[in-house]
This record gives C-alpha cells, sequence and structure tokens, in this order.
C-alpha cells in the first residue's frame, strides 16, 4: 500500500522538476530543479530495490556534475546575463525536435513487452565488478580512456593564457 | 551604503493575542525550564523507557514496521540534535580552554552546560531577516537542502551489529552521497542571498568540497580494497578482535591512508584549517552573512551532523568501528560513540590551533600533494594486497619467488618516502601570492 504511494510521489515530483525545469528562466533555479529531478529518478530506483543503481546516480549526476554546473552558472550575474529566453526560429526547430523525440519514445514504449513480474534487480556490487571487469572490460576501459581525454582536455582549455611571472623577475 | 527600511511589524486581533501570550509563556516558562532541565532530562530518559516497553510489548506486534521507522526517524532526529548540541557546548569549552580561558560559564549550572538550549531558544525568537535583492524561494529552501541530506545519511550509519536503520549493500556510498548533496545547500545558500561576500563563500565551497571528495573516497577505497565490500557492516565486522585487528593496523598503507581521510574529511566540511567558506576575517561570515534567526541554527545544525557523520565514517572503516579495543566487551553503541567523539575532539582542537590557509594553498594542497598521495597509498596497498593475498595464492608465491620477500611492500614504500621528499621539496620551493602566481595584468603586480 505504501509503495505506490512512494512511487507516485517520486514520479509526480520527477515530472513536475522537469516542467520547472523548461518554465524557469533563471538558469541557477533550473539548474536545481534539475538536481531535484535527478533526485526524484533516483528515488525510484531506490524503490526498485536498487541501491547501488541510485546512489550512483545521486554521486555523479546530483553530487558531481550538478555542482559543477551550479558552479559555473553561478559565475554569471543573477540580473543580467542568466534570464534565457528562447527566440522564434530557436522555438521552431526546438518543438520539431523534441516532437521526433517523443514520437520515437512512445512508439518504443508501445512496442516494448512489459513483463509484470518484478525484476530481479542486481543488487549486489561484487557483481557489477565482476561484470565490469569481467564480460564488459572493453567498453569500460574504452570509457575510462574517453574521461582521460576529456581531463586533458579541460587541463588544456583551462590552462593560462597570461604568461607567468617567475620569482626573480618580480620588484622588491 | 544600502539601508533596508523595513515596516514595523504590529499584530492585531488574533494574531497579537497568540503573540502576547508566548511572550508571557516564554518569560514565564524559559527560567523555570532552565533551571528544572536535569530533572526534565531524567523524565524524558523515564518516559522514553517506558513508552519503548509499551510499544515493545503492545503496539509491535500488531503494525510492526510503522512504529519501528517512527521510533528510527525519531531517535536519528534526536541523535543529531543531541549531537551538535552538545558539539556546539564542547567547542566552546575546547576553545575556552585552549585559549586560556573558561567559555560558557553560567546557563544551566555546571560549566554552562545549557548554553546550547539557551542559544536555541534566543535564535528561534530573533526576527527572520530576508534581504530584498535575494531569490526568496531558494534562499527559503537552502538550510533544508543542507539539513535533511545530513540527517539522511544517518540512515545508512550502524552504530553496531544490529543498530543500523537501513543496512544496504552500498552503505558507504550511500553516506558519501548525501554528504556530496549537503554542500548543494550551502551554494545555493550563498548564491540566492545575492550578496558578494555569500557568493564568494558559495563559490570557495564549491571548488574545495568538489576537489578534496577525490582523495577522500580515494583514501577510503584503500581499506575498503583489503576488506573488498562498501557495505559499513560487513567493514565494521571485519575488525572485531582487539585494537590489533583494526584496519588501520592492517598494513602501512592503511595507516597512512587513514590521516590523509582525515585531513579530506576536514575539508568536506568546511572546518578549520579549511573553512574558508566561512572565513570570517574575509568573509563576514561567508555563505550564511545573509542568515539569522533559525535558518542560521539549521546550517550549525547541518554542520555538526556532518562532523559526526565523516567522524562515524572514519571509526567504522579504519578504527574498528563498535568492536572494543579489548577483545569482545559489550556496548558497541557506546564504543562507537565514544570513537567517533574522540575524532571529533580532535577535529575542533586542530580548528584552534592551526590557522586557516589561503585558497589557493588549499587547492595547491589538495590536487598537488594530497591526490598524488592517496593514488600512491592506493597502488601500494593493491600491491601489498597481492602479495599477502589469500585467494591468489599462486600469484603470491610466484611474486615471493619472482621478487624476494615483502619487495613488493617494500617498493610501495620506497615511493612513499620518495613522495614524501618530494612534496617536501616542493613545499620548500612553493609558489607564493608574491612569486610566481602573479599575473602581469593584475593590478599590484
Amino acid at each position: 500500500m505504501i509503495k505506490p504511494l512512494f512511487f507516485y510521489i517520486f514520479a509526480l515530483s520527477s515530472v513536475a522538476a522537469g516542467v520547472a525545469i523548461i518554465a524557469s528562466t533563471n538558469i541557477v533555479r533550473m539548474a536545481y530543479w534539475l538536481i531535484g529531478m535527478l533526485l526524484s529518478v533516483a528515488g525510484l530506483y531506490f524503490l526498485q530495490g536498487a541501491y547501488f543503481l541510485g546512489v550512483i546516480q545521486i554521486i555523479v549526476y546530483a553530487g558531481g556534475v550538478a555542482v559543477l554546473m551550479v558552479f559555473g552558472v553561478m559565475l554569471t550575474s543573477q540580473r543580467v546575463a542568466a534570464q534565457l529566453r528562447p527566440r522564434r526560429w530557436e522555438v521552431l526547430w526546438l518543438l520539431v525536435t523534441a516532437a521526433m523525440l517523443l514520437t520515437g519514445i512512445v512508439a518504443t514504449l508501445l512496442d516494448a513487452r512489459w513483463s509484470p513480474e518484478e525484476a530481479a534487480a542486481s543488487n549486489n556490487v561484487a557483481d557489477f565488478g565482476i561484470h565490469l571487469l569481467g564480460k564488459f572490460v572493453g567498453p569500460f576501459e574504452l570509457a575510462s580512456i574517453l574521461l582521460l581525454i576529456a581531463l586533458l582536455g579541460a587541463a588544456y582549455l583551462a590552462r593560462p593564457k597570461v604568461p607567468t611571472v617567475k620569482p626573480e623577475d618580480t620588484p622588491k | 551604503m544600502l539601508v533596508y527600511e523595513r515596516k514595523k511589524v504590529e499584530y492585531h486581533g488574533r494574531l497579537g493575542r497568540i503573540v502576547a501570550l508566548g511572550t508571557a509563556l516564554g518569560r514565564f516558562a524559559g527560567p523555570l525550564l532552565l533551571r528544572m532541565a536535569p530533572l526534565i532530562f531524567l523524565a524524558a530518559t523515564v518516559g522514553v523507557i517506558l513508552f519503548s516497553w509499551i510499544v515493545a510489548h503492545f503496539v509491535n506486534p500488531i503494525v510492526p514496521w510503522l512504529i519501528r521507522d517512527i521510533i528510527a526517524i525519531t531517535g536519528i532526529i534526536l541523535f543529531v540534535s543531541l549531537v551538535s548540541m552538545i558539539g556546539i557546548w564542547g567547542e566552546r569549552k575546547i576553545s575556552g580552554r585552549l585559549q586560556s580561558r573558561l567559555g560558557p560559564m553560567r546557563t544551566g549550572g555546571w560549566h554552562g552546560w545549557a548554553q546550547s538550549l539557551a542559544d536555541g531558544l534566543k535564535f528561534v525568537q530573533k526576527e527572520d531577516l530576508i534581504p530584498r535583492s535575494a531569490d526568496r524561494l531558494m534562499f527559503r529552501l537552502a538550510p533544508y537542502i543542507a539539513l535533511v541530506p545530513a540527517i539522511a545519511a544517518y540512515a545508512a550509519i550502524p552504530f553496531g551489529v544490529g543498530w543500523v536503520y537501513r543496512g544496504m549493500d552500498a552503505s558507504l556510498l550511500f553516506v558519501l552521497a548525501m554528504l556530496g548533496i549537503e554542500v548543494l545547500g550551502v551554494i545555493l545558500a550563498g548564491w540566492a542571498s545575492n550578496n558578494k561576500w555569500g557568493l564568494y563563500g558559495a563559490m570557495r565551497e564549491a571548488c574545495q568540497l568538489v576537489s578534496y571528495e577525490i582523495p577522500m573516497c580515494m583514501s577510503l577505497l584503500v581499506p575498503v580494497m583489503t576488506v573488498g565490500s562498501i557495505d559499513l557492516l560487513e567493514l565494521g565486522k571485519a575488525q572485531s578482535g582487539g585494537w590489533f585487528d583494526w584496519l588501520i593496523f592492517r598494513n602501512p598503507f592503511i595507516f597512512l591512508s587513514f590521516f590523509s581521510y582525515y585531513i579530506a574529511s576536514l575539508a568536506s566540511c568546511k572546518r578549520a584549517p579549511f573553512d574558508l567558506p566561512e572565513g570570517e576575517s574575509e568573509l563576514v561570515a561567508g555563505f550564511h552573512t545573509e542568515y539569522s534567526g533559525f535558518r542560521f541554527t539549521i546550517f550549525f545544525f547541518a554542520e555538526y551532523a556532518a562532523m559526526f557523520i565523516v567522524s562515524a565514517l572514519a571509526t567504522i572503516i579504519f578504527l574498528g568501528g563498535w568492536n572494543s579495543p579489548f577483545g569482545d566487551l559489550t556496548g558497541g553503541p557506546l564504543w562507537f560513540t565514544a570513537k567517533s567523539g574522540m575524532l571529533i575532539f580532535i577535529q575542533m582542537w586542530v580548528r584552534w590551533t592551526l590557522p586557516r590557509i589561503r585558497i589557493d594553498q588549499v587547492m595547491h594542497a589538495c590536487v598537488k600533494y594530497l591526490l598524488p598521495f592517496t593514488m600512491l597509498l592506493f597502488v601500494g596497498s593493491s600491491l601489498w594486497q597481492l602479495f599477502i593475498s589469500q585467494t591468489y595464492v599462486a600469484f603470491a608465491l610466484f611474486l615471493r619467488y619472482v621478487l624476494g620477500a615483502f619487495a613488493l611492500g617494500i617498493l610501495g614504500i620506497v615511493m612513499v618516502a620518495f613522495y614524501v621528499v618530494w612534496a617536501v621539496f616542493g613545499y620548500m620551493n612553493s609558489p607564493l601570492m608574491v612569486g610566481r602566481l602573479v599575473r602581469k595584468h593584475l593590478p599590484g603586480a
């Protein structure tokens, strides 16, 4: 009795937060609604018993990506630059893209054969490790190489563009 | 200079009567409460014991989960309040001792033990100010985003075998995730108050926490790898026995990783010497400059709750958790709380001893020293594991033949020693504000 109730709470809050992302014009608020949506989805994972997946969702997205996003966005002013309003033609092609995406998702969902019984969520962290370093070691290593490249790229972009001063050059 | 002019609020009618009643009640009951506080505490203890007895015998057989959940959640919230109450009072007493003064002495009688209660009452009565230019919704939301995850983390912390509200397979990750969300509240508070000090504090918090999370998790990974589980219960159970069975004494790398974890955890709950987000010598009060009254109290609660969480993690993972240092004794939760309390005491000791470091030094310390150090510890510990492994006996034997006794461990120790020499060398030639960090285009260079 209590489980469907919590399902509806999490599902409704994730949908509401998703709508709020679109409806709000302030970019920091958008980021926080996004965090709310990610947390609600993590709640859905917890409800299904997939604790590891939910926790990883919180650590990676809410704790890592979203903090960095907020950090970047916060440096822009609250009043001047952060008001986002799309132009007419932007609205048009965004609508077309969204409609195509929605049709695809709905078609896939209608086509999918849902099994009524609960999927046995692999809750064991050890299983994750064994699969990651056993059957899926290739994609895992590829992903790590991709992340390494991204790290190097970020370091390259963030390098100091002004020549630094050596200690002996500084005026006494 | 901007001066806010606010209308004087006067209450009339029913509201006015409520306010008058509340004032009269406070004037009458406040001193009485403070005087009778030991009796009230005693009565509450007896009441809780009676209540739990009644529940265990009459209510539990009918609806087991409801009462269990309510009691556990209430207990967690009470524990957090107690931790922050004792923590704030203890902090003031300890700082007083370290600075050769007495600290609070009057309130409540014995060494001013009711100081936090009196402060709490005072904070609740204070006016709730919101700056006119603040983002009102976010400003109000921020304290709760900081406090709620800090309380939620206690749901997965085992105080002993069977003393955990929700044991789960990934409980260590759950606690770390909750600590990660807590940051969001602090950042939001700084941004929403639309104040330059608040924004500076929030930015410092964001960059400091995001970078210190990595060495913190990596140094936790070293003992976790030795046990092979991220379930806090399993980690605690793996250390039963005496003090020599604790993970911190399992191998030298874990011993070192305890200290790197401790340093990173100081940064992650923004304690000195890493308390730059609220550095009062530069930023007035940092991220909570604009907060007053009850919301300010909530930030305090969140900070002390987080302090206990990181100490509890250190206790469970490194210091044997609820196991007593002298063989198998009873009273697991008491041992656990005592060890965590000891670690909190050391946090306070460090705070009132060391000066605050600069933000560029904070970042240098993390990226240049702490992160490579924890990575070395990780490599060294995995080599050590492989060498004395029970599961890969053949591999261990092979290593023993190829590399001689303990060569791998010694290799790791040599690496760490090399790192220490290198770090000291780097510290000797460290970049100063008057040196390499100065840019020519900045004024004053």
